[in-house]
């Protein structure tokens, strides 16, 4: 039944990642890659999430350096930059339902401003939830970013030799 | 479910000479499209389609079902299919001229609505609590109807919200045991594969993919969703 | 080389330069890849980039000739395609010591590759946005119910750019149609309606803008990085705005 979920997890993330990067037109050569990066990293941040009880940002880092360090390697098969490969490959994890509920109970707390408890309340809560989606969303980038400190030269000489053009 | 069926009852007996007039309106309408096209009644549909959909929106669901919860949402989706209806008629955009590709289709579909009372019947409901063709699901399998049957340049926005109500119509199909709706759902499946195929093949220039992935992709999801309805039905 | 040689290859410096800045390729391999070919012509780049205009300066390596400009970043929509081509394209430049003008012709063969077709896009975006439905609990009417607002919304967002209407307001416009649609799971009386109204209109959230920002931002080119991200923030904010319409009219639900 565990193995079903994660499985299913990664399913739908991959599903969602070429989804989303289909709207940034990317190569038809990549689709396959971001989907194998997306499922990679979406089932690995579950996996640590729930078996693991790791919070969501770092649980976020890790599967972007994940990603990241999968689209070094998935790059040089089918000659795209890195970007090309994480960008659309990161998209399923930002984190939609903490942004949301920021909307949300912001426009809760203009409603009920004038009741101080229920106000302050929203207030709260869409400072929760703003503070968890920015850090969620920056720790996606770093750790994905975090290969092309590492591996400089690789990391900027993907596209050579491109038989695409 | 009680709620549905009452709200349907009131609705029937008190409206049912205008619910005779949308019909009547209606198949003169489709019998002077099909016959002597002229551009009047082509306004005249497009002014039939905001019609009833305004009336779909005012009078079955805010006059009549109120007392159901969140009735007014349903308000608003008609009004949107209203509002799409009102876009086409200022922008000209569907011309409603034949193309008799699937023509015999279309007017099978076009006969769907009446056969919703005539279910009704046979599953033993009697008069003011049954279906008739002026419900909300019976409307939009009757502008499906009309998009397959005049199809050189369809209203794509119509098409869509009445896949999106098919959708939430075959929910209701468990929720509040109205086996008449499958009839939307089965007609609208295939309508949206042909129409979003033909859709993105006449797309001008070169496109990626080639053509037949899109047709494939579109054809996949459309038996999914298919499979999804069918699994929770059975 | 002559004055003559410079400037024209500045003008193909300059093209290669907005389309890949207007395409969302983050700067530091903007600026990578056009030394790199100016390197392969044989002569030095420079360049400052800012949200809307760029500035090049080219210097011929011998003879101290030059060429500066500040030219204007097109907006094009957003494509990988043209950021995986267009690098590759400096490389081969570089590695095959190409001239400046097969560099242009190849260039222009490029960027004139079919772009996808809209409604595969359509059908993926909606797909997409289902399956995301799914990843955040809805079971399997939300997902459903989730596909179509994104169609119909998606649906708007392309129509309302072909007629090329303000982008923020195209975002408005589509966020508040797609949730809209989505609302209308709350008929169903299920619990994960919520669900489909949350996820509906994700699939407008600017992720690549979001991400390029703070990869610029780790590049040092920080000004940019933060256009960028105040850029995505507007974008947000304008989907925020769309939803909240919604929110508005059916909130006595959701309290």
């Amino acid at each position: 039944m565990i193995a079903v979920d994660i499985i299913s997890d990664g399913l739908f993330a991959a599903v969602a990642a070429m989804g989303f990067g289909s709207i940034s037109d990317p190569p038809a050569r990549a689709f396959k890659f971001i989907a194998l990066l997306a499922a990679a990293g979406h089932a690995e941040r579950y996996c640590l999430m729930t078996f693991l009880d790791v919070d969501i940002a770092s649980a976020s880092f890790v599967a972007a350096f994940i990603i990241g360090a999968g689209s070094v390697w998935a790059g040089k098969k089918v000659f795209c930059p890195m970007t090309v490969l994480y960008i659309p490959a990161l998209l399923p994890m930002v984190p939609g339902t903490y942004a949301y509920k920021t909307v949300f109970s912001l426009i809760m707390f203009l409603q009920e401003i004038s009741s101080p408890t229920q106000g302050s309340e929203y207030l709260q809560t869409m400072i929760f939830n703003a503070a968890v989606s920015f850090s969620v969303i920056f720790m996606l980038a770093v750790g994905a970013t975090l290969p092309v400190f590492l591996l400089r030269e690789r990391a900027n000489s993907m596209t050579r030799g491109s038989r695409y053009i | 479910m009680e709620a549905l069926w009452n709200s349907m009852s009131a609705y029937n007996a008190a409206t049912w000479p205008f619910q005779l007039a949308f019909m009547a309106a209606a198949s003169v309408l489709t019998l002077i499209l099909l016959f002597r096209p002229c551009t009047w009644a082509k306004v005249a549909m497009k002014v039939y389609m905001v019609a009833v959909s305004l009336w779909i929106a005012f009078v079955y669901y805010m006059k009549f079902g109120s007392g159901r919860e969140y009735s007014f949402v349903l308000t608003i989706f008609w009004c949107m299919m209203a509002a799409a209806w009102v876009y086409d008629l200022v922008t000209h955009f569907s011309s409603f001229s034949k193309s008799g590709k699937y023509r015999p289709w279309g007017i099978v579909m076009l006969m769907l609505p009446l056969c919703y009372p005539l279910i009704s019947l046979a599953r033993g409901l009697e008069f003011p609590c049954m279906t008739t063709p002026v419900i909300p699901s019976a409307v939009a399998l009757y502008m499906l109807g009309v998009l397959m049957t005049f199809n050189s340049r369809i209203n794509f926005f119509a098409l869509i919200f009445i896949f999106h109500w098919s959708v939430i119509a075959v929910s209701k199909i468990m929720i509040f045991n109205i086996p008449e709706d499958l009839l939307l759902v089965v007609s609208c499946l295939p309508a949206m594969f042909i129409f979003s195929r033909e859709a993105a093949l006449s797309f001008g220039g070169p496109c990626k993919p080639p053509a037949q992935t899109i047709s494939a992709l579109i054809f996949v999801v459309m038996a999914l969703i298919g499979a999804c309805m069918l699994v929770q039905y059975v | 080389m002559e004055q003559r040689n410079v400037v024209e290859i500045a003008d193909f410096i300059a093209r290669y330069l907005s389309y890949m800045l207007g395409a969302g390729v983050h700067t530091s391999r903007v600026v990578r890849n056009s030394k790199r070919i100016g390197d392969a012509l044989g002569v030095d780049v420079s360049i400052h980039t800012s949200q809307k205009t760029a500035t090049l300066t080219v210097k011929d390596r011998e003879a101290s000739l030059k060429d500066t400009r500040v030219l204007d970043v097109p907006v094009f929509p957003i494509s990988f395609e043209w950021n995986a081509d267009l690098s590759a394209l400096s490389w081969a430049a570089y590695d095959r010591k190409m001239t400046l003008d097969e560099v242009r012709a190849k260039f222009d063969e490029l960027v004139s590759k079919p772009k996808m077709n809209p409604v595969f896009v359509l059908f993926m975006a909606s797909l997409a946005n289902a399956s995301f439905c799914r990843l955040f609990g809805g079971d399997i009417w939300a997902m459903l119910v989730t596909f179509g607002a994104t169609m119909i919304g998606f649906f708007t967002r392309q129509h309302l750019t072909r007629r090329h209407v303000n982008h923020y307001l195209v975002i408005v416009i589509s966020a508040f149609v797609a949730s809209l649609c989505a609302s209308t799971a709350l008929t169903l009386g299920l619990a994960s309606a919520e669900i489909a109204l949350a996820t509906s209109v994700l699939y407008l959230v600017p992720g690549v803008p979001l991400i390029n920002g703070v990869i610029d931002i780790t590049d040092g080119h920080i000004q940019i990085g933060i256009s960028r991200l105040v850029n995505a923030l507007m974008l947000i904010i304008c989907i925020a705005i769309g939803m909240s319409g919604t929110l508005m009219l059916v909130k006595d639900s959701l309290l």
